[in-house]
């Protein structure tokens, strides 16, 4: 799509104003309904003002007057930055996020700021202070999170392209259940500064498009070192390295810990009828086995929530953020500032966090954590030294009615099986749609790579979507939600 | 997880709960943590990779650099105060004690 518009711009056939100002009207007309944004950007037609002259004077990049969303986690200076909590509501930043600078660099324009699992904890956009986003495929379902927002604009062709961010699958499963592509970059690939910190060690940012070509155009802009994040690798990142031939004679695994039972079958059979694909279009295919995937969620929400009640604990109302009004002593202030400010599921990993990391504790949860981290990891290594490339779903299901979210919270959290592994082991994860439940739900595919080898994922998920017939949504189709 | 735990960890958390949310998080962090202990019959050696968070490159120059004007700064907290003069910002807090 990125390139189309591109062509249209350059061509004249349609200006940056006329483009954003399109957007805007569907924005308007559609997102009563869906709730994917939080705000609009009010300066979006200039911004588009702005990309046209680029234009005109022969300047334009290959992102110039495309309209594209962001993720509110993510910090901008002249919108409010949320991340869909009562704790940041009207907060506008000082600064942009490096990924954001560069998109504004590149002659993007910012439709405004998409809606998200409070503090990106969660994967419904149930968890938002802002109200549910729902899914344009319909039925009352989620949109997945954390970054339900920007898979459903995505979706619904509310923006060309978006950004989310993705600390345990937080781009991947969305994508998965708004059938669009989604890619987490790998670890250190992409800056995180101006990123809302979640958990440090496993943040990435990353695109959401309508295919793996438009995710490796968004990702070669905002790729590269960051003097302001010591953990980016200082590595760029070419779309041009994206090349659909690479999959011929590519050795592909297929992760059987992520296909056993409690894998919905149309999922498992959705995923098998995709690897009968990639061996038609020239791959090597066998089965792959990790045995530490099957225990990576409890590890993964140890390492997550310890991490974050350390980052979260910057929110004490005092430099920015809700301020109760009824005060009491300086730490009664506080407790009663974030007892008001955070939302329940923030408040239970905090607990979590803070309960892993406390003296006594620390060695059988964090710590042991960290060492079965390492287990992943090694495995993963060891995977990788004859496979190129990893094939699980997205998701053990397509996505589900909001009634039927689950209330245990671990029962909630073991939905994450199938993308939190990729996580904890830095490594770089598209997610890419390969079919159709029963009830017209979509299902995600998901490619895991070699570190740094996003170019080889991308290839991959770009071969398959070649043939792929994407159906839309039902709410481009005039139905319901 | 006895009622002493979740006193602490609400103490820890910095998040003040009322009896019944704390009941009610009590539960749920019951139900979340067998889903932790499941990890405690798993051999964890001691040699293993500690991942992420070890990928940090060379620190930056030791340099001034600009930074945001305090207005600028100070103007998102609710709890600021610019009264004392010109060029003057600060957050305010309550008594420590």
């Amino acid at each position: 799509m990125i390139k189309e518009l591109r062509k249209k711009l350059d061509a004249r056939k349609i200006s940056a104003e006329e483009l954003t100002a399109e957007y805007l009207k569907r924005i308007a007309g559609l997102d009563k309904s869906l709730n994917s944004y939080v705000s609009v950007n009010p300066n979006a037609a200039l911004a588009a003002k702005e990309s046209q002259k680029r234009i005109d004077a022969g300047k334009a990049g290959m992102l110039t007057g495309i309209p594209v969303a962001l993720k509110d986690i993510l910090c901008t200076y002249d919108m409010p930055t949320t991340c869909s909590s009562k704790m940041l509501e009207g907060y506008t930043p000082p600064y942009d996020a490096t990924v954001v600078k560069r998109l504004r660099e590149d002659g993007a324009v910012f439709l405004g700021k998409l809606n998200m699992d409070e503090f990106a904890m969660g994967a419904s956009t149930k968890t938002s202070y802002f109200g549910k986003t729902y899914n344009p495929y319909g039925k009352g379902c989620v949109p997945g999170g954390s970054s339900g927002g920007s898979g459903a604009a995505v979706a619904a062709e509310l923006c060309a392209a978006s950004l989310g961010s993705d600390t345990g699958g937080s781009i991947r499963q969305p994508a998965a259940f708004c059938g669009v592509t989604g890619h987490r970059p790998t670890y250190g690939l992409v800056s995180r500064f101006g990123g809302v910190a979640f958990a440090s060690s496993l943040d990435q940012i990353g695109p959401l498009a309508e295919s793996a070509e438009d995710c490796a155009l968004v990702l070669q802009t905002i790729a590269g070192g960051d003097i302001n994040d010591q953990t980016c690798a200082g590595k760029s990142f070419s779309a041009a390295d994206v090349d659909e031939k690479r999959v011929k004679g590519m050795k592909i695994g297929v992760i059987t810990e992520l296909m056993g039972a409690d894998v919905d079958e149309e999922v498992a059979a959705a995923v098998e009828l995709a690897v009968k694909k990639f061996e038609a279009l020239g791959a090597k295919v066998r089965r792959v086995s990790l045995p530490m995937l099957k225990h990576a969620v409890p590890v993964y929400y140890l390492i997550s929530s310890a991490e974050a009640s350390s980052n979260l604990s910057r929110f004490d109302g005092v430099r920015y953020g809700h301020r109760s009004a009824n005060e009491g002593v300086f730490e009664e202030m506080i407790s009663q500032n974030r007892a008001e400010g955070f939302g329940w599921e923030v408040k239970r990993r905090i607990m979590l966090g803070s309960y892993a990391l406390c003296s006594g504790y620390y060695d059988d949860y964090y710590k042991r954590a960290v060492k079965l981290c390492g287990v992943i990891r090694a495995q993963y290594a060891e995977a990788f030294k004859d496979n190129d490339l990893l094939v699980s779903p997205t998701a053990p299901t397509t996505a589900y009615p909001y009634d039927e979210v689950p209330s245990n919270p671990a029962q909630m959290y073991l939905a994450d099986i199938c993308t939190v592994s990729a996580a904890l082991a830095g490594l770089p994860s598209v997610s890419t749609p390969c079919g159709y439940s029963a009830a017209g739900m979509p299902i995600g595919l998901m490619l895991t790579g070699r570190r740094f080898d996003d170019a080889g994922v991308l290839s991959a998920a770009a071969a398959y979507e070649r043939d792929f017939k994407c159906i839309p949504p039902a709410l481009l189709n005039g139905g319901g939600l | 997880m006895t009622d002493i735990d979740i006193k602490w960890l609400a103490r820890l958390s910095r998040i003040k709960f009322s009896d019944e949310e704390l009941k009610r998080m009590q539960g749920d962090m019951v139900s979340i943590m067998e889903l932790m202990d499941s990890l405690k019959s798993l051999p964890a050696p001691d040699d293993a990779d500690f991942g992420n968070a070890a990928a940090l490159k060379e620190l930056r120059a030791d340099e001034v650099r600009e930074s945001y004007p305090p207005e600028l700064l100070v103007s998102q907290s609710a709890g600021r105060k610019t009264e004392f003069g010109e060029g003057e910002n600060f957050f305010t807090i309550p008594k420590i004690y």
